[in-house]
């Protein structure tokens, strides 16, 4: 696997010596490009953060190698961090397909049901329909709107749902 | 299921900030133009998968190739989700509504109705019609009482929000390119600033039931105003040239007005006779006809 680079390099204005915790905790204000409530630590794609000196370095894992919302991200990411001070950033892409839908924080996985009407599939079963809570979930077809999600329909209350895993 | 006694009933209800839910007993001219309305949104985003699919060999570069694929992937994936919500409302089936559309008696949206002579076009498209459509689809998203059609909206104005920066993106290259990138640019805005100012509609008659419904939450010269208020100044900033040679500022608001709106392109494009209307059908039709052996291979019809 060979990693994708994203290097932004600015002028240092970090005085404190920078930490993976104070990284995370920036990252946090990266959103989804699309679903823009959810943070990408929320959706398990920051695999890792290492510093070195007042190098950063953010390892993340698309939630499908040909995401299309990687370059977004990255730019996000560059910008979130050098907000914080840190600017010497570089990021990373692994894209050996390790990212699975149980790396989906708690908080993620209520926003993506409440909001979006999105449900996780679990050990290949489909999931209560996020809307009306019923097993009543069928599913219509493999892809939808992306190719990261199957979509369904739910029997008992009508509605269409997207399904993710 | 829920059942409303009479239409003031009904009104009363969706004035309290109410709900509709699929199997509730809603009053029929309800259900007729809340269907009327998703059909047209699908039918819109139909049309508008198969012009971003046109374009996906002529993308220039991998990386555009891969935001034309994966864009036209959302506009059908859209589609599809709509056409769910509107057959379940038990007035079309999908493959009824699937060969109105083919057959011209439907309508979508009027910027599907012209031609992208250029990449410049396409991004026109992308940083100007792209914004439209958003702004009238959140505006729907806003209150919308159709449950089932709001939840997928929540979705779909998330994805074409997405598409915007891409539109952005690629607008600013152009903007920063070549002379031959910013006449080319320039030119496709010629072709499609009108169109995208038109998407809003004419002005809402005073009695929309559609704005009574909350399925609209803005009336159409509200969004349309709001649009080239922001789109004006955005333009001229890149150094682009709006082509509306009636188009001038309110010394005092410093609101942006435009010339009086020609709507005879629009209202052409209500009945299938826009310039690029019959090609684009005629393109569907062959599609459709194309992929039916998919189609039987997975046991669906339309």
């Amino acid at each position: 696997m060979v990693p994708r680079i994203n290097r932004c390099i600015g002028v240092t204005t970090a005085r404190t010596a920078v930490t993976p915790e104070m990284v995370r905790s920036a990252l946090k204000s990266v959103v989804d490009p699309e679903y823009g409530t959810l943070s990408i630590v929320d959706l398990g794609i920051v695999d890792d953060v290492a510093v070195n000196d007042d190098r950063v370095s953010v390892t993340l894992l698309p939630t499908m190698a040909g995401c299309p919302a990687r370059e977004v991200i990255e730019s996000d990411v560059c910008t979130a961090l050098q907000t914080q001070g840190l600017s010497d950033v570089e990021v990373l892409w692994r894209l050996d397909g390790s990212w699975v839908p149980s790396m989906l924080s708690p908080l993620a996985v209520d926003q993506l049901g409440r909001e979006f009407s999105i449900a996780i599939r679990r050990d290949g079963v489909l999931p209560a329909c996020p809307v009306c809570e019923q097993p009543s979930l069928r599913e219509v077809s493999p892809v939808g709107p992306t190719r990261c999600r199957a979509v369904a329909w739910c029997d008992a209350c009508r509605n269409v749902v997207e399904v993710v895993g | 299921m829920r059942a409303w006694a009479d239409l003031d009933e009904f009104q009363e209800f969706l004035d309290d900030g109410g709900m509709v839910e699929a199997d509730d007993d809603m009053p029929e001219e309800y259900r007729h133009e809340v269907f009327r309305f998703i059909e047209f949104h699908a039918n819109s985003e139909l049309m508008g998968g198969l012009t971003e699919r046109d374009w996906i060999p002529h993308s220039p570069g991998l990386r555009l190739k891969q935001i034309f694929l994966a864009k036209t992937q959302d506009e059908i994936g859209h589609a599809h989700l709509l056409y769910m919500v509107a057959a379940d409302m038990g007035i079309k089936t999908r493959d009824e509504m699937m060969s109105d559309l083919l057959a011209g008696k439907t309508r979508f949206h009027n910027v599907f109705h012209y031609r992208a002579e250029t990449w410049a076009d396409q991004i026109a498209i992308a940083f100007l019609v792209d914004a439209a459509a958003f702004a009238s689809q959140r505006a729907v998203f806003a209150k919308c009482t159709y449950g089932p059609y709001k939840r997928i909206l929540r979705r779909i104005v998330g994805e074409e929000g997405f598409h915007m920066r891409h539109g952005e993106e690629m607008l600013l290259k152009m903007a920063s390119g070549s002379q031959v990138q910013r006449d080319l640019f320039q030119a496709a805005l010629e072709r499609w600033w009108w169109p995208a100012v038109q998407l809003f509609g004419p002005d809402s008659p005073p009695d929309d039931p559609l704005l009574n419904w909350y399925i609209k939450s803005e009336r159409n010269e509200a969004l349309r105003h709001a649009y080239v208020q922001k789109y004006v100044p955005l333009l001229q900033g890149y150094g682009f040239t709006v082509p509306d040679d009636g188009l001038r500022q309110d010394p005092d608001t410093g609101e942006w007005m435009m010339s009086e709106i020609d709507w005879a392109p629009l209202k052409a494009t209500f009945s299938n006779a826009g310039p690029d209307s019959a090609r684009r059908l005629a393109n569907a039709v062959r599609n459709h006809a194309e992929s039916a052996w998919f189609r039987e291979s997975i046991g669906v019809s339309a």
